[in-house]
């Protein structure tokens, strides 16, 4: 189809430049790029039959807005096949959604959604969701998740030089995309969060670096040992970072068929968890995280004192007015997800768990189907 | 053989804005101004706005002063915040950025009220501001908006009202004669 590409076009001499270019102008995350030629866009564009300045996300923090043509020009660059392309752009919706809460990902804890793929799709475009999950290894889950990346850094200013100078950058940039296990008997993510089974979907999860964390569980038989290793694990792993937010816990499907012959679905493995991630107060006051965002808490609140390692704190559940003393205090909490969203994945032997730890109290998780492809 | 090179055509990945903006007119003077503050929610954030306008009270004959709190730090002020403040304020101060998100959302709050004619000053720890907050103000249109810093620190936090009065103040020294310049001039001094 012949559409009215609008984008400024850039003539280089051959094909050598045509691979240098993109990486001199600042387009690329380092790594060389598909040349963004005006056939391989439209090739992408066909597959939706969009028009190429239809909008995808508006982003008013960062006052633009990403058409369906600039997401397709970095799905190009990223490496992706055309049939990947109604992904890439789900996600960026996801992305743009209020809820998401955009600017977030300019804090210096580098957060970067991990992007968890449900229904038909994955098995059409060859995602995996199994063994070597992070990768790397296979193109669709790969090329994705950078696309992703490229389109906000080239469309809303998710790179240093603009508003993004976390300490540490995120991996996920490269590698955080994934699929769902969906064979193993526990309701599918997106079916969970309202949508059909033959439904497609991506959602989208704010996560901090080096997460998701691996965590060893030795008790491979015992439902309820496995998963308090996990909650006693996760209350650490942010050191001073309590977050009540949303948290993905990954379980491989060995883990799972232990779970389902001891009769535990889904919903009672994140009820389990939510019920079980806690710390005492003298944990809390140990680290710093109690009173850290009253600043001024007395000096013999900050104390600890006999029978504070007695006396446990949840972390996603209220505990009523002390909240305020351990918690960002952020009405965001009103509109906000707190949880663990359980999902299937990862290689088929082995005896970890993995485990995302979510940025503050600010971004939701997103779910949005993904658009039916005209061309596949 | 001579192989003949083709040339190509490669479409721009980005998205840039069409060019940029200016500031909102400047105040004459803070006398009888009514000057809007829009507090991002983190601490000592509130001990320094309220350094800045003691100093600031000294030199002016400053009229209501409105201090409203961000719900959530990371992201532009709700809309009831940002049009109380451009019905009623003469000029805005937003900040005190010592963050990664509530930098460039305190310089988003700011760019936002000088969209509706308000001037405004943006305040911030300087390794934030210069950063962070000045991709936010290029991002925005505006890679020029004036800045008002605490010159050579970072994140604030664990800095309490009993023990570090000293230092609060002194950051509000610092900051009250550029938000003065910002509002009256459109540049940091």
């Amino acid at each position: 189809m012949n559409r009215s590409l609008i984008s400024e076009r850039h003539e280089v001499e051959n094909a050598d430049d045509a691979l240098e270019y993109p990486v001199q102008a600042g387009w690329s995350d380092g790594l060389p790029v598909v040349p963004p030629t005006e056939e391989r866009v439209e090739a992408f564009l066909d597959v939706l039959g969009l028009e190429p300045g239809h909008v995808v996300a508006e982003i008013p923090e960062r006052h633009r807005s990403i058409s369906v043509e600039k997401i397709a020009i970095n799905a190009v660059m990223a490496g992706c096949r055309p049939e990947y392309f109604p992904v890439v752009v789900a996600a960026i919706d996801a992305l743009g959604d209020p809820r998401f809460r955009f600017n977030h990902l300019a804090s210096l804890g580098s957060p970067w959604p991990l992007i968890i793929v449900n229904g038909p799709v994955i098995n059409r475009i060859g995602l995996n969701s199994g063994t070597y999950l992070f990768g790397p290894g296979h193109q669709a889950n790969m090329t994705i998740a950078r696309a992703v990346s490229l389109t906000l850094r080239n469309c809303v200013g998710a790179k240093v030089e603009d508003a993004q100078r976390g300490q540490w950058g995120n991996g996920l940039r490269a590698v955080g995309c994934i699929a769902e296990n969906e064979s193993v008997g526990w309701l599918p993510l997106h079916v969970q969060r309202g949508f059909a089974a033959d439904d497609s979907t991506v959602t989208v999860v704010s996560s901090y670096p080096g997460s998701p964390s691996q965590i060893r569980v030795a008790h491979q038989h015992n439902p309820e040992r496995m998963l308090r290793t996990v909650a006693h694990a996760v209350t650490n792993i942010g050191g001073a970072e309590w977050v009540r937010g949303t948290y993905v816990l990954l379980v491989s499907p060995h883990m799972v068929d232990t779970f389902v012959r001891e009769n535990w679905t889904k919903e009672d493995v994140r009820r389990y968890m939510v019920d079980n991630t806690k710390s005492s107060l003298a944990e809390l006051k140990y680290r710093g995280v109690w009173g850290k965002w009253w600043s001024d808490l007395p000096d013999s609140e900050l104390e600890i004192h006999p029978g504070d390692d007695t006396k446990m704190y949840y972390l996603l559940k209220s505990n009523g007015a002390d909240d305020a003393k351990y918690l960002f205090k952020s009405g965001a909490m009103d509109d906000h997800e707190a949880d663990y969203l359980v999902v299937c994945a990862g290689g088929d032997a082995g005896s970890r768990m993995q485990v995302t730890i979510p940025y503050q109290a600010a971004s939701n998780p997103i779910t949005r189907r993904i658009p039916v492809a005209t061309a596949y | 053989m001579i192989s003949v090179a083709k040339r190509l055509v490669l479409l721009d990945p980005r998205v840039l804005l069409a060019g940029t903006e200016g500031l909102s007119p400047r105040l004459s003077t803070l006398d009888g101004k009514t000057v809007g503050v829009i507090w991002n929610s983190r601490p000592p954030g509130d001990l320094i706005m309220d350094g800045i306008f003691r100093i600031l009270g000294a030199r002016y004959h400053l009229g209501e002063i409105i201090v409203r709190k961000k719900p959530y730090v990371g992201n532009l002020a709700p809309a009831e915040i940002l049009d109380e403040l451009a019905r009623k304020c003469d000029a805005v101060v937003t900040g005190v950025g010592d963050c990664g998100s509530c930098t460039s959302a305190s310089v988003l709050d700011a760019i936002t009220m000088e969209r509706r004619g308000v001037p405004a000053a943006m305040v911030g720890a300087e390794r934030l501001v210069r950063t962070t907050g000045r991709g936010m103000a290029s991002l925005q249109g505006i890679p020029d908006f004036p800045l008002a810093v605490i010159p050579g620190i970072g994140q604030m936090e664990g800095i309490r009202e009993d023990r570090d009065k000293a230092k609060i103040e002194s950051y509000a020294a610092d900051l009250a004669p550029q938000v003065e310049s910002i509002l009256l001039k459109g540049r940091s001094s």
